[in-house]
């Protein structure tokens, strides 16, 4: 009965999407303490799902996705000690999940406060009406932990959540975190995604993050998924009176893969500052889509991200900047880079600013273009070949970015990841 | 810093001003049956005594427009229009046929252009401007038509270019917007009752500035004009227009189409004033300003330049276009929106790359004072093919108090890599030290922002032709009636 | 060593360079003098290989090679070597990896030995503090921030690094104040040997005072139209370039 009332509107689909969405609204195995959650995130799930055209995911179309049968992944492969070896970031604490389940054993959290999911934490920022994959996940997720770093247990060590794919992967998975950071307290986490072999199939997870009264939270991204994985990540948070929060990552995608990250700014003096960098190349498709919420007075953000695009790589950003009715004293500046390095390479770029109140300082750029002819000729002049020239600069283009990291071992980390890229990509990004 | 609510104050004292052209002449019309069906297509095409082929085109559009929904994507919010509601005809009633010279018009017509500035006797008129003057759904006149005959050049209404260069508009008429390119064209291609032609010929640099006047008299009334302007190899022409609408506590409908067509080194330079009545400062009536403008760069050097200044309408939905087929074309867009009280307007512009080394330029200044929602929209989109494109967007908003919002949307689609697509925006507010400055230096504060709002749009108004740009200016301070300093 | 002979150059359809013509020996250092617009920033451009612009006629020989065929990057392994009017910012890269890129490129096309980190670091450093180079500028991205003064004096340590046979200074005077032109000129001054030779292209004699030229050369709407020694130089600082006719800034481009 109950699912007949939630199925409807679905007429308006294909058959194969109707079906991917029954099956989805029939499911309920999930986690028992989330069951509430589940029976919610049905009602909206209908809503929510980008099977048709949407706005919010103009650029990025998942219909295909949904419209061939699949099925959930029900167990994690098998990941030794050793293949975890190069994921790895000294002296870092960490959550391991494999296939979306965390793997205890792989885990090192000693010294950090977790616990299991239940539904006094999730869905606290993640909005499950929003057009995209938070009811989705809310609906299937199987696994996941929350993570809390308080007065009464510190971060000792930086924490590194790894979250790579066996494999054995042929399926779904989706998983949720939750992250809190306490009132003063200062963190630094890193989201590692990753694959060991080639898994197939979807991965979603959906992170929540909430940094209480002047909190700090530096949070960094390394995302290098499965080629043949679609890879989505709905980061959703809450940026409380004098908090701030840094995000950086450095993106190199999956098959197809959807950043999305919503933050609302719910207090005075917040700030968001988020950084990335996407590598694209072959037929990867990459969106970077954010939506910062200036929701009172005297809160502050600033975005930069830049993009490399290789191939018939192609990449998206939608960012949204929101300063609601009433509120004073913002200031928001957006900058979307992209570098086409091919005939085939594509940007779209829609940088937005949505702004309801007048005593506002807010901007946004957007620059597509291939690299400077006056610094190659200038790098050239100076006798290096135009290959290496170009590795160079497409290398300082992107190792820029670093320059807002104070943190030597993530900037060490990233750049390694970055310097792969390049020489895998034929750009010999000259000598570090 | 100096305490401004004070001034806020000032402003809003100082900068009331009525709607100057809210007059309504009192005229015999003659009107269509309310309502829209296949009856009343039939019935504006018979009027006008059209061709076959004419007939069973607005057939074919309004059968295809019966199939679409009303565009809800751009940011404005209005009550669903009732389409039935609407005259789609109203003409000045007279003899049956169209007054053959100026001497045939009716006097309180042309009454109503002097009492607009735009006098249609030629020995008063704006020296080297040629005007079409359309009243409700029809041209009433057309100026200077014989000096234009003499070097080749066509101005005259749509309904005579039917009748009299049928091959032209049968070649070009929807060639720029299909007749279902979305729903407010169609709408359009299927009544539209009247509007202007242009037909610039080879090699002719068009002597004089061409104009089209609209004016909305009739009550519940809508205007579907349509205009196509045609420059021929190696031409030149400067097209002007302006729009004013008596004031009425009903919104009204304006959908009109404005098609542009420049070949091989030709140059079309299409100027804006919309001044539609924009309602009264608690948003009751006004101008629903939907319109669809679209120029095709055929050839190549080809350019086609849109300057738009809109303070008018309660709605505004309009983003005058450019497709640049041609190697080596040029698309350019300047506009101020300046939208106060309850006035919406999505605006902007699409500039489609598709030939080499094409290049455009978008400047927009969008002012928000009052509770009124103004939205940049605008499209760069760069092809494969475009080797060489350039693009260069400016957008800046400027936000006159607390109620009002002002909003960037723009998409840039780049697919090729030696393309070159640079856009930056701004929000802010207008700025207390500037306004300090001026008053301290003796303006009013009405005066002051007036100043201030006028060198914002500088870059905008300077594309304008000489009388425009004055026009203009006086209009943006006017426009500002009531806003907050 | 080089041999421009009736040089014809255009960019974009324009022509700039209308037969020039001009022989520099070993060893020597020759003044290129004119108005602004009289295309000596062409000729340097050409002569380092600058894309964009189109030699219609003419020639040009350096140390017997016809210069013309080589790439940027190679001309720059032959010796050629271009101080920029304006040198480039180019962010997101250091220093030092800029100059080791470039130094061991050069070393490899003229069958030296590349230098390890530490052989360059050492080497770099030296040179750095001849030139009063502050250690923390080479580690900063390439030219970003730099005054005018520290962008020049950063182009004469490229230039005692990679050790050219022919260096081309562009306006390496403008913008520099008397105490950076001094560290400027000595460095260039340092570097000069029998072997070396260069083209120094300036718009004001006060430049000449500290780089003294064996050869003055006039350009002007297109080719040199008058060769002196260094008394030239003063003559056309008193009395101007409208002693032989011309008026500065009477062409365009360049």
């Amino acid at each position: 009965m109950r699912e007949r009332n939630l199925g409807q509107g679905l007429e308006k689909f294909s058959p194969a999407l109707r079906n991917y969405v029954s099956e989805a609204l029939s499911f309920d195995a999930g986690p028992e303490a989330l069951s509430g959650l589940r029976s919610h995130a049905r009602e909206a799930l209908l809503e929510t799902l980008p099977l048709g055209r949407s706005e919010r995911w103009k650029y990025t179309d998942l219909r295909r996705y949904f419209a061939k049968p699949t099925r959930l992944a029900d167990a994690p492969g098998v990941v030794s000690q050793q293949d975890l070896e190069r994921f790895l970031i000294k002296g870092y604490a960490r959550a391991v999940f494999i296939d979306g389940f965390l793997s205890t054993e792989l885990s090192d959290l000693e010294g950090v406060e977790w616990s299991a999911l239940d539904e006094k934490i999730v869905g606290r920022v993640a909005d499950i009406k929003s057009t995209g994959f938070v009811a989705l996940n809310s609906v299937l997720l199987k696994d996941g932990f929350s993570l809390r770093v308080t007065k009464s247990q510190p971060q000792q060590r930086p924490i590194q959540l790894i979250c790579l794919t066996s494999d054995k992967l042929v399926g779904e998975i989706h998983t949720r975190i939750t992250i809190e950071i306490e009132e003063n307290i200062e963190a630094s986490i890193c989201e590692t995604h990753g694959a060991i072999g080639s898994g197939v199939g979807l991965c979603d997870y959906v992170i929540e993050i909430v940094l209480g009264k002047n909190a700090r939270l530096q949070h960094v991204v390394h995302q290098q998924a499965s080629q043949d994985i679609h890879h989505v990540v709905t980061r959703a948070g809450r940026i409380d009176e004098g908090a701030k929060f840094t995000g950086f990552s450095l993106l190199e995608g999956g098959a197809l893969s959807r950043s999305e990250t919503v933050l609302s700014l719910t207090g005075a003096g917040s700030e968001v500052k988020l950084y990335g960098i996407g590598l694209m190349r072959s037929r990867q498709h990459c969106d970077v889509t954010t939506d910062i919420m200036h929701e009172v007075s005297h809160c502050n953000s600033e975005q930069v991200f830049k993009n490399v695009v290789d191939g018939q790589g192609r990449t998206v950003f939608q960012g949204r900047v929101y300063v609601a009715p009433d509120v004073q004293g913002i200031e928001a500046h957006q900058l979307n880079r992209n570098l086409l390095l091919s005939k085939n390479a594509r940007a779209d770029s829609k940088p937005e600013l949505i702004i309801h109140a007048d005593d506002v300082k807010c901007s946004h750029g957007a620059t597509v273009g291939d690299l400077d002819e006056e610094a190659l000729f200038y790098l050239r002049s100076r006798g290096v070949s135009e290959n290496i020239a170009r590795g160079i600069l497409i290398r300082g283009f992107a190792a820029e970015m670093f320059e807002v990291l104070n943190d030597k071992t993530i900037v060490t980390y990233l750049d390694e990841a970055l310097e792969n890229w390049l020489l895998c990509a034929d750009y010999d990004g000259g000598l570090a | 810093m100096v305490e401004f609510a004070q001034t806020e104050d000032v402003v809003q004292e100082a900068t009331r001003k009525d709607y100057e052209f809210g007059f309504v002449t009192e005229i015999e019309s003659e009107f269509a049956p309310p309502g829209l069906n296949e009856e009343v297509i039939r019935f504006i095409s018979g009027k006008k005594n059209e061709p076959k082929w004419m007939l069973d085109w607005r057939l074919e559009c309004f059968s295809e427009w019966k199939q679409m929904e009303d565009p809800n994507w751009a940011f404005v919010q209005f009550p669903p229009i009732n389409y039935q509601d609407y005259y789609y005809y109203a003409a000045p009633k007279k003899d049956e046929d169209a007054p053959k010279s100026l001497d045939e018009v009716d006097p309180k017509l042309l009454e109503t252009y002097e009492k607009l500035g735009i006098p249609l006797h030629e020995r008063a008129a704006l020296a080297g401007v040629a005007v079409d003057a359309v009243f409700d759904s029809v041209s009433v006149a057309t100026t200077f038509r014989e000096k234009l005959h003499d070097v080749g050049v066509i101005f005259c209404s749509i309904s005579e270019a039917i009748q009299e260069h049928p091959d032209l508009v049968q070649k070009y008429l929807g060639s720029v917007v299909p007749r279902s390119d979305n729903f407010f064209a169609s709408l359009n291609s299927a009544v539209f009752s009247d509007g202007t032609f242009v037909y610039i010929p080879k090699g002719v640099r068009c002597p004089m500035e061409l104009s089209t006047y609209f004016r909305i008299n009739a009550a519940k009334t809508g205007q579907f004009e349509r205009t196509l302007i045609i420059a021929d190899e190696g031409s030149y022409v400067s097209y002007l227009e302006g729009c004013t609408a008596p004031m009425r506590d009903e919104n009204q409908l304006h959908a009109a189409v404005v098609e542009l067509i420049a070949h091989d080194d030709a140059e079309i330079k299409y100027s804006t004033v919309q001044n539609w009545y924009p309602g009264d400062e608690n948003g009751k009536g006004g101008i629903y300003n939907f319109v669809t403008k679209r120029g095709a760069c055929r050839g190549k050097n080809s350019k086609i330049s849109w300057t738009q200044v809109e303070t008018g309408s309660a709605i505004t939905w309009k983003y005058p276009s450019c497709i640049l087929e041609g190697d080596n074309s040029v698309g350019e867009f300047y506009s101020v929106a300046l939208t106060n009280n309850y006035q919406q307007a999505d605006t902007g512009t699409k500039m489609i790359h598709i030939g080499r080394n094409t290049s455009s330029t978008i400047i927009s200044k969008g002012i928000s004072a009052g509770h009124a929602q103004n939205t940049y929209r605008g499209l760069v989109k760069v092809l494969g093919s475009a080797e060489g494109a350039r693009n260069y967007t400016q957008c800046d908003s400027l936000l006159i108090g607390e109620r009002c919002g002002a909003h960037t949307v723009p998409y840039i689609e780049t697919s090729n890599q030696t393309a070159r697509v640079e856009h930056e925006a701004t929000t802010s507010k207008i700025s207390d030290d500037q306004l300090f400055y001026v008053m301290q230096r003796g303006l009013s504060a009405e005066d002051a922002v007036g100043l201030i709002v006028n060198g914002y749009c500088k870059e905008v108004l300077k594309e304008l032709p000489m009388e425009f740009a004055v026009e203009a200016q006086k209009l943006l301070s006017v426009s500002l009636e009531g806003s907050v300093g | 060593m080089l041999s421009v002979r009736n040089l014809h150059a255009e960019i974009e359809g324009k022509k700039i360079l209308k037969g020039l013509n001009l022989d520099l020996g070993f060893g020597e250092v020759h003044a290129i003098m004119g108005p602004n617009g009289s295309g000596k920033s062409t000729l340097s451009y050409l002569l380092a290989g600058r894309p964009g612009y189109e030699v219609t006629q003419g020639e040009i020989y350096y140390k017997g090679k016809n210069l013309l065929e080589l790439s940027v990057e190679d001309r720059s392994g032959e010796g050629v070597f271009l101080a920029f009017q304006y040198p480039v910012e180019i962010p997101g890269v250091s220093g030092m990896s800029f100059l080791r890129n470039s130094l061991n490129s050069v070393r490899k096309y003229r069958g030296q030995e590349e230098l390890s980190a530490a052989e360059f670091l050492k080497l770099a450093r030296g040179k750095a503090s001849e030139l009063g180079i502050d250690q923390v500028m080479l580690n900063r991205p390439v030219n970003v921030g730099f005054s005018g003064g520290e962008k020049k004096r950063n182009e004469v340590l490229q230039m005692a690094l990679l050790e050219p046979s022919l260096a081309l200074l562009d306006e390496t005077d403008s913008g520099l104040d008397i105490d950076a032109l001094k560290i400027v000129s000595d460095g260039f001054n340092a570097l000069r040997s029998p072997d070396r030779s260069a083209l120094v292209i300036t718009h004001y004699q006060r430049l000449l005072n500290h780089i003294v030229p064996d050869k003055v050369h006039v350009l002007a709407q297109g080719r040199i139209i008058e060769t002196g020694g260094k008394d030239l130089a003063m003559e056309l600082e008193e009395k101007g370039y409208g002693m032989l006719g011309i008026q500065d800034g009477e062409l365009e481009g360049a």
